[in-house]
């Protein structure tokens, strides 16, 4: 049984189809790609999965149960959402940060239990960040605020971590470790990671599956030598681009743009 | 800003808080423009003996220290409360002309004479007008928490307030009742007994209740509205209740003062560097920060001023004003 399922799964903006007939399936101990070109549909997809939003069709399912038919809390206590560039409103210290990541597990009147605060305390070094863990947020750089947000996710002990390009804006060190650590989470045989990505290279180096998106629909999944072909890319992407292989990584440099893209998919 | 962090317990905050304002309620029994032996008075208070002591301590300095004590609870809480929930340290009831709405919603009860018709029909007008406020606050800035949108939805929903009590205004039978509303809307806890205190008080507890309640939902929400509806919590759930905490005990507060202005925009921003800034705590200490803040603001008042005393309204709002100046040049390179 997937961990994570989504059949036929479809969303609506004001009759604005965003995605249609999307099926995905999430297995324990995998970490899965969501590619695709801007306005794709990736990161709503992403909240269905994570029932921030509901689907307007089909159905997603969380063990087999579906998943708005959990509770709120439940989900919280399941499945972790980092939103895209997330960031904290308020210059608090790393350590109240990492905190919210337990609200899921108290009752509105219930305060933090020694057993939550190692929790956190273990967050923190599972990210790397336990030397900041008293700097103010806002004071941080964009990469080390990820891995506070990272260890935020970690602290309320997910089965599924769903981010939504938690690389973008960071230099390569940080790219690696952000991927390493999910990479890492998701060796575990109970944990799974899907992650929206728009640096083909690191999907193709860290996901063992990909769904590749394009305007609302799944054009292709699968194993990454399988997805990221130069066909495809030109397709879906509208770039010419060279992908080669090698026993290290895989690497695709885009070379030069497609005219008429759109044309090229549908005529509209 | 301060990179290292450093704490206070609550256990500190609240004691050191506590005995301000213990501090301020001894010293505001002893002022005010008459002369009375407050310890006789209190004597003859509980031994029921009629006094002149004993009448100005009841009628007078009591009702009015309440009410400065309980209004100021209740726009320290409130402005904490709209700051964490529109994430922006701009937010007040003031501002956003919350305390406009429900000052208007107070004066069509009057203009209408409806405050005969049952007792806590002064502070419900107060709340409607206050709720239509907020949420039409809520319409208008909806996600964005940024400053420029919250100040140009403050400065339409003030205008329209305005405007409305205007055309009430216009329309008042004599100009006595126009004098009246205009000098009860400048704000004030003079000239108020203790049936207004009475009156006033079971909706501010309800709305301190409801948004004490919030406090969780609020530290979730400072990292944004998709992560804390990802946390379990029922967004649009708790969004009414605290907004109908705030219209609540607002919408009475004003209906009994006023419009008094900035202490839920002054208090929150004291507070908070000595409590990291979470927006839970933050609740609390605000509440008990703002009644200190009123009281010693109408102590000051009844001290300086010789015959016609100044309104309490426009006092807070003479040195609010410059501080939300400074509010703005301070986060405007930050927030915009």
């Amino acid at each position: 049984m997937s961990l994570l399922l989504a059949k036929n799964a479809g969303y609506d903006i004001n009759r604005v189809n965003i995605l249609k007939n999307v099926n995905i399936a999430v297995d324990t101990g995998e970490i899965v790609g969501l590619i695709g070109p801007n306005g794709a549909g990736k990161s709503t997809l992403l909240k269905l999965l994570s029932g921030v939003e509901p689907a307007s069709s089909g159905d997603v399912f969380f063990k087999g149960s579906r998943l708005l038919s959990l509770s709120a809390s439940q989900r919280a206590a399941k499945i972790a959402y980092l939103v895209q560039g997330a960031k904290a409103h308020w210059p608090l210290p790393v350590r109240d940060v990492v905190k919210l990541g337990r609200l899921p597990f108290q009752k509105w009147w219930q305060n933090l239990s020694s057993e939550d605060s190692s929790i956190v305390e273990n967050a923190m070094q599972k990210a790397e960040i336990a030397h900041l863990a008293d700097r103010t947020i806002t004071t941080l750089s964009g990469g080390e605020q990820t891995l506070v947000m990272l260890a935020r996710i970690f602290a309320s002990q997910p089965e599924l971590i769903l981010a939504d390009e938690p690389v973008a804006a960071l230099d390569p060190y940080h790219q690696l470790h952000v991927m390493e650590l999910l990479k890492t989470f998701s060796d575990d045989s109970k944990h799974a990671v899907v992650v929206v990505l728009h640096d083909l290279g690191l999907a193709a180096r860290f996901c063992d599956r990909i769904y590749l998106l394009n305007r609302g629909e799944v054009w292709a999944d699968g194993s990454t030598q399988e997805v990221l072909t130069e066909k495809n890319i030109q397709t879906v992407y509208g770039v010419q681009c060279a992908v080669s292989c090698d026993d290290n990584a895989v690497s695709i440099v885009p070379l030069k743009r497609v005219k008429n893209r759109h044309l090229a998919i549908d005529n509209d | 800003m301060k990179d290292q962090t450093k704490t206070f317990s609550n256990l500190q905050l609240y004691s050191a808080l506590f005995a301000l304002l213990l501090f301020a309620f001894f010293l505001a029994l002893h002022i005010g423009p008459s002369d009375i032996d407050i310890e006789k008075a209190a004597r003859d208070l509980i031994e029921q003996r009629q006094s002149v002591d004993a009448i100005i301590l009841f009628e007078v300095r009591l009702p009015r220290i309440f009410l400065a004590l309980f209004i100021g609870a209740t726009l320290g809480l409130s402005g904490a409360a709209l700051q964490g929930l529109l994430r922006n340290p701009l937010a007040e009831p003031g501002i956003i002309g919350v305390s406009n709405c429900a000052a208007l919603g107070a004066v069509i009860v009057f203009y209408f004479g409806l405050s005969g018709l049952a007792w806590y029909a002064l502070p419900l007008g107060g709340l409607l007008g206050a709720l239509l406020s907020v949420i039409l606050i809520f319409l208008l800035t909806g996600k964005n928490s940024s400053i420029v949108t919250l100040i140009l939805a403050g400065i339409a929903i003030n205008a329209i307030g305005s405007a409305m009590i205007a055309l009430v205004l216009n329309y008042a039978p004599n100009p006595y009742a126009m004098q009246e509303i205009v000098f009860w809307m400048m704000g004030s806890v003079s000239n108020r007994s203790l049936q207004d205190v009475a009156i006033s008080l079971p909706f501010m507890i309800v709305g301190w209740i409801l948004i004490l309640y919030c406090g969780k939902f609020l530290n979730a929400l400072s990292l944004g509205e998709d992560t804390a509806k990802s946390m379990g919590f029922n967004l649009q759930k708790l969004r009414w209740i605290l907004v109908i905490g705030v219209a609540s005990c607002v919408g009475a507060a004003v209906s009994v003062s006023g419009n008094i202005g900035f202490i839920g925009l002054v208090i929150p921003h004291l507070i908070r560097p000595f409590i990291n800034y979470e927006p839970k705590r933050l609740l609390g200490l605000s509440a008990i920060g703002g009644a200190i803040l009123l009281m010693f603001s109408d102590m000051a008042i009844q001290a300086f001023s010789s015959g016609d005393e100044l309104k309490l309204g426009v006092v807070t709002a003479l040195v609010g004003g410059p501080f939300f100046l400074y509010l703005i040049l301070k986060t405007r390179s930050a927030m915009l």
